[in-house]
């Protein structure tokens, strides 16, 4: 076992909302076939949401022991969710949603392009050099050796 | 398996890799991979396996294997180096290594360090490979008597030890074992064919796919958790001679046996992996070792071989339960779990009935794989130094492009890259909140099997309630695995921890104060 350490901003929060959605997904499990019986179809699904609420529970009361961190939401956004992070998820979001319209090249480039540029904080050529040259070995190891398919658009 | 045409059919399914110059190319290239993935800060083997299986499931199961094979060996190998060089363990099953290797290369013997630690891991690899090749036949045999209610304690036995073990409360690795089994349960119910959690969806019908999942889980929030160390900036160490004297590795060969045996017993109790076998070795080491080279945590080679020695024996240690009971070992095996599954092959007693050559192949290819770990490991250590200092703001874009292609190769479907970013996204932040995610992959795959065992169970004593509880405790092997949960949900308990403080201060009496 570890040393127990300090709670971080948002720790609470997480399980709550953790513990919320365990109960929405006990609820739904119990519409698969409700108690009709001891082996139905949902009666797996009702006992793993019932450990997720009572392991959640049990975290909730052991959080509530710890002292409650300092500096509120502007902490959290500092120490778990900082603006890098946020920039990453955003980019592989947009990265998803141009993967199939506007085909894999251009998308994962892209990609590739502006977060490195983004996580190095600028020299743009160093990141174009690196992005092509790294999409160029990924699209030639999978598409042409593993014949991995690839999303791809008439254009190209 | 008796029999001498068995032991002739034995052997030339163990020879396979090593004849056939596909397959022996594929395990080289893997442990070579295998040695810079897992020695990289912010790849993982688990990572590179997860990856791995959806760009070879169109492949023979015999290729997929031996290059995960030999990925899985010099992966575990390789976090060792940088755990020297560089003071940052490449994976978690090196952090022991970290303690005494970075201080012996701050001594200036980082090469020794490197060429000990290279030779003692291919030690503790082929010592598992031999406890795989002796145990995993006698333990098939036993598991043809387990009844489906013994598949139900065993895995929950699994997803308590690595809830327990790897974490920072059993709490947290109790819900992210819970999370893994109802993300496993989502589509049509295997025995009845009902929607569960499908939403009205039809692709939701056959579940969520779980290579997603687990790409989602060790890929995405690995790469995002890594940002957090964007400008860390690693303490470069000189290499000089690697390859060590006999004398000194025979001085060694006794506490790296003894250090393999823990790492094979530590791997093959399913869901605990090299990361635990190796700091359970290197605190046995400490405890044990009269009169180490050094203090432990200063440069003692000793601390250096026990971990080293422990998490690559636990590579076959680990392959054991998957092999014969179709329960993960550990997070990796859990992944291979997956990839047998997607080649129609069922993982459990039968595989070792039905297919044979396949578990000898395994043993054969694993002995390979050490093998070329040992080359690889005693060479190309100036190329070495260069790649693992590549950047994490090139390494983490490029994770995650590979983690979108491995993802939408699966299916050709960009929803499941939508799942791989939720569970990346979920993962992050159970990460960072203290949740281990190894617990929600081994709730994946062992969730569907829980599910079946537990309805055949109750199905076999006419859904009464009461007759179940009673066969926990009448049957010889399920009242043992039915009181090891009992024990193990103990030992986590606050009783358990104030008895044992009162055990510590009876027995330091009146000296201990």
């Amino acid at each position: 076992m570890l040393e127990p350490r300090p709670r971080l901003p948002g720790e609470r929060g997480f399980t709550v909302v953790l513990l919320a959605a365990s109960v929405v997904l006990l609820v739904l499990a119990f519409r698969i076939s409700g108690f009709s019986s001891v082996s139905s179809a949902g009666v797996f699904p009702m006992i793993a949401a019932a450990v997720m609420v009572m392991s959640l529970a049990v975290v909730l009361l052991h959080e509530r022991r710890i002292e409650a961190p300092i500096g509120g939401t502007s902490a959290f956004f500092r120490r778990v969710t900082p603006p890098v992070l946020l920039a990453t998820v955003g980019l592989m979001a947009a990265l998803m949603l141009l993967i199939e319209p506007a085909g894999f090249l251009p998308a994962a480039g892209g990609f590739l392009f502006v977060t490195m540029l983004v996580l190095q904080g600028g020299r743009p050529v160093r990141a174009a050099v690196i992005s092509a040259v790294s999409l160029a070995v990924i699209y030639a190891v999978f598409r042409l050796v593993f014949q991995v398919v690839l999303p791809e658009v008439e254009w190209l | 398996m008796a029999g001498g045409a068995m032991e002739g059919s034995a052997f030339s399914y163990f020879m396979m890799s090593w004849l056939d110059p596909s397959l022996l190319a594929l395990t080289a290239a893997g442990a070579l991979a295998g040695v810079y993935i897992g020695a990289i800060p912010g790849l993982s083997v688990t990572m590179a396996v997860s990856i791995l299986i959806s760009f070879t499931f169109s492949w023979d199961v015999n290729e997929a294997l031996a290059l995960m094979g030999g990925v899985f060996c010099g992966g575990v190998y390789g976090g060792s180096r940088t755990a020297i060089l560089l003071n940052i363990p490449g994976a978690p099953s090196a952090i022991a290594t970290a303690l005494d290797g970075f201080p012996l290369a701050q001594r200036g013997e980082a090469g020794r360090a490197i060429g000990v630690s290279t030779v003692v891991s291919v030690i503790g690899g082929m010592v598992g490979v031999a406890a795989l090749a002796v145990a995993a036949p006698a333990i098939s045999d036993f598991a043809l008597m387990f009844a489906p209610r013994d598949y139900l304690l065993l895995a929950i036995i699994g997803i308590l030890l690595v809830g327990s073990l790897s974490g920072e409360s059993l709490a947290k690795g109790v819900f992210a074992g819970a999370l893994g089994v109802l993300i496993g349960m989502v589509g049509l119910d295997p025995m009845t064919a009902e929607g569960r959690f499908t939403f009205g969806q039809v692709s939701l019908l056959g579940g969520i796919p779980y290579v997603a999942a687990m790409i989602g889980f060790f890929g995405v929030a690995e790469a995002l958790a890594q940002l957090h160390h964007l400008h860390t900036r690693p303490v470069r160490q000189q290499v000089d001679r690697i390859v060590p004297g006999w004398s000194v590795i025979r001085k060694y060969i006794p506490l790296s046996l003894r250090s393999s045996a823990i790492g094979v017993v530590i791997g093959a109790l399913p869901g605990t992996g090299g990361d635990i076998a190796a700091l359970m070795a290197y605190d046995q080491a400490k405890r044990t070792v009269k009169n180490p080279s050094r203090p432990f945590g200063q440069g003692a080679y000793e601390g250096l071989v026990a971990p080293e020695s422990a998490n690559n024996a636990a590579i076959g240690g680990a392959y054991i339960p998957m092999l014969t009971l179709g329960l993960p070992g550990d997070a990796v095996t859990a992944v291979i779990i997956g990839a047998l599954f997607i080649h129609g092959l069922k993982p459990g007693p039968m595989l070792m009935i039905e297919t044979p050559h396949l578990f000898w192949f395994t043993v054969g290819n694993l002995t390979l794989a050490n093998l070329f770990t040992l080359v690889f490991g005693l060479t190309g250590i100036r190329v070495f130094a260069k790649i693992v200092e590549c950047p994490r703001a090139i390494l983490i874009p490029l994770i995650i492009v590979l983690s979108v292609v491995g993802t939408y190769a699966i299916q050709n479907s960009v929803i499941d890259i939508y799942w791989m970013l939720a569970f990346g996204v979920l993962g992050y932040f159970m990460k960072m909140y203290g949740y281990q995610v190894g617990p929600v992959i081994l709730g994946v795959i062992l969730g569907p099997l829980m599910d079946v065992s537990y309805r055949r169970a109750m199905l076999s004593v006419q859904d009464d309630p009461a007759a179940f509880a009673l066969e926990l405790v009448i049957h010889p092997i399920t009242l043992v695995l039915t009181l090891s949960i009992a024990l193990l949900l103990l030992s986590q308990s606050p009783a358990w921890a104030a008895g044992r403080a009162r055990l510590a201060r009876w027995r330091a009496g009146p000296n201990g104060g």
